[in-house]
């Protein structure tokens, strides 16, 4: 594990695209500090910072703008009437904001699903045509990033992460135990995390003359 | 649903606990399997650290993979905030360190009026001098009165919406000089309700007050005007058990109404002599 647990809980993870340059903005805790008073300059200055990671996590679940901008408005104003539901103890904020805003997300298409047909269809179609049918959504950028990864683990990837369902669900589906899923959606994980390490070490390589 | 918890602590990471990580991270457990495990995070740094990576490798994938956040969600969000805190969430939170109709009920320690006659006397010499000199006498001799741990005077800047320490004496002087936003601070909450209040550990409230020196145990503040304008507060702290009373409060009123009739009459000479010499 090569992350550093001591660190600032507003500091960010070392990500390096173009449009998450706001996420790696330092914010000293003196914002922070402003947003729990109430202060809406510091407000719109996490407005600023995490709008974008919000509203992305939960459209890559929803694929729909309308409920992915609902779900970033709600995370967002939870946050501001609750502040304290964040705490720095547990973690950084854009951690926390992440995971909060895939439960709403998964929360919102698990409605959706209950009022459509969908649902029905989910639960008739093949695990991998499912999977596949993710497949087809995501950018090509994504798609190169899971495109060798083993299809043991894209399956139960795509499952979990771009349909929202649980382990047990895709273990039920796939007729696989609990723990093979628990540990093939690490594995897919950790094969993207390396895949993203090797893509940034290529392009700060570049960026070297 | 996850199948694990973990109760106790980890030592380093191992799959178990990367596996946990994951599906927390991907929104897998009830709300209820979250508390927990985010109950555990606290304690525990290499689930901390799955965590943060795993959210990280979900966020980057997330960012890679949406369209921009549509321009007009700012406004929407901002409209939002503001309309929530005109409905009330500062009163809310204002009203947990309010403690003003204590003061009716406190028993009321001695004073000596003659001291209190004696300071007047005093300050009074001091109104052919400078407003800054006499604002100095007035927070001594609220201090020393008021058996008190601080003393201050804070003076409303309009344009800049501040009130500055202009005067200080006692455990927080060397403060003197320092600010509070006029929107969120006692002085400002004072002038706001128009009458004297008390307020019992101010930064539960007022957060910045938690980087002071000395903690406020309690802040007795009362405003000054100049006619019908407002000028600032006075005010006393506590840094240790003191609690304050009713006579305090008469004291501090004494005070603040001769500062309020002083500045004014200082005022005006100086504005009459500025006109004199044109």
């Amino acid at each position: 594990m090569s992350t550093n647990s001591s660190r600032d809980p507003f500091g960010e993870a070392d990500l390096s695209q173009d449009r998450q340059t706001a996420r790696h903005l330092p914010m000293d805790s003196d914002v922070w500090r402003r947003f729990k008073l109430g202060d809406e300059q510091a407000a719109a200055d996490l407005y600023d910072r995490y709008s974008q990671l919000i509203y992305s996590v939960a459209h890559q679940v929803l694929r729909d703008p309308g409920t992915s901008e609902d779900v970033l408005q709600e995370v967002f104003l939870q946050l501001w009437r609750v502040p304290d539901a964040f705490d720095p103890a547990k973690g950084t904020l854009a951690a926390w904001l992440t995971v909060v805003s895939r439960r709403r997300a998964i929360d919102r298409l698990r409605k959706r699903r209950a009022e459509t047909d969908v649902a029905d269809l989910v639960v008739s179609v093949e695990a991998t045509q499912l999977a596949d049918a993710a497949l087809n959504q995501i950018s090509h950028k994504v798609g190169a990033l899971l495109a060798d990864m083993p299809q043991k683990l894209r399956v139960a990837f795509e499952l979990a992460f771009m349909q929202g369902l649980t382990h047990c669900e895709i273990s039920e589906r796939l007729g696989s135990p609990l723990g093979t899923i628990k540990s093939r959606i690490r594995q897919a994980l950790d094969f993207i995390r390396k895949k993203l390490d090797g893509n940034r070490a290529n392009s700060n390589g570049n960026g070297h003359v | 649903m996850a199948t694990v918890m973990f109760d106790k602590p980890h030592l380093v990471s191992t799959d178990e606990t990367a596996e946990q990580a994951a599906l927390y991270c991907l929104g897998d457990f009830s709300p209820e399997a979250s508390k927990r495990y985010e109950e555990h995070l606290s304690s525990c740094a290499p689930c901390r650290a799955e965590v943060e990576q795993w959210s990280a490798v979900i966020a980057e994938l997330a960012l890679a993979d949406s369209g921009d956040v549509p321009s007009k969600a700012r406004t929407d969000f901002l409209t939002r905030v503001r309309e929530e805190k005109a409905k009330g969430r500062h009163w809310a939170r204002l009203s947990s360190v309010i403690i003003t109709p204590q003061l009716s009920s406190r028993p009321v320690r001695e004073k000596n009026r003659g001291q209190v006659s004696a300071a007047l006397d005093q300050l009074a010499i001091r109104l052919s001098g400078i407003e800054q000199e006499l604002l100095d006498a007035v927070v001594r001799a609220a201090l020393e009165l008021c058996d008190a741990g601080t003393a201050g005077f804070s003076v409303l800047y309009d344009e800049e919406q501040v009130f500055r320490w202009d005067a200080l004496a006692g455990a927080l002087a060397g403060a003197k000089g320092g600010t509070t936003p006029r929107t969120w601070s006692p002085c400002g909450t004072t002038l706001d309700l128009g009458t004297p209040q008390l307020f019992s550990n101010p930064s539960r409230c007022f957060e910045y007050f938690a980087d002071a020196p000395q903690q406020i145990f309690e802040g007795l503040v009362v405003p000054v005007y100049v006619g019908r304008k407002p000028l600032g507060t006075l005010w006393v702290a506590s840094h240790d058990d003191r609690k304050f009373d009713k006579e305090d409060l008469q004291v501090l009123q004494t005070f603040a109404d001769f500062c309020g009739t002083a500045v004014g009459i200082m005022r005006g000479r100086h504005a009459k002599q500025d006109s004199d010499a044109k």
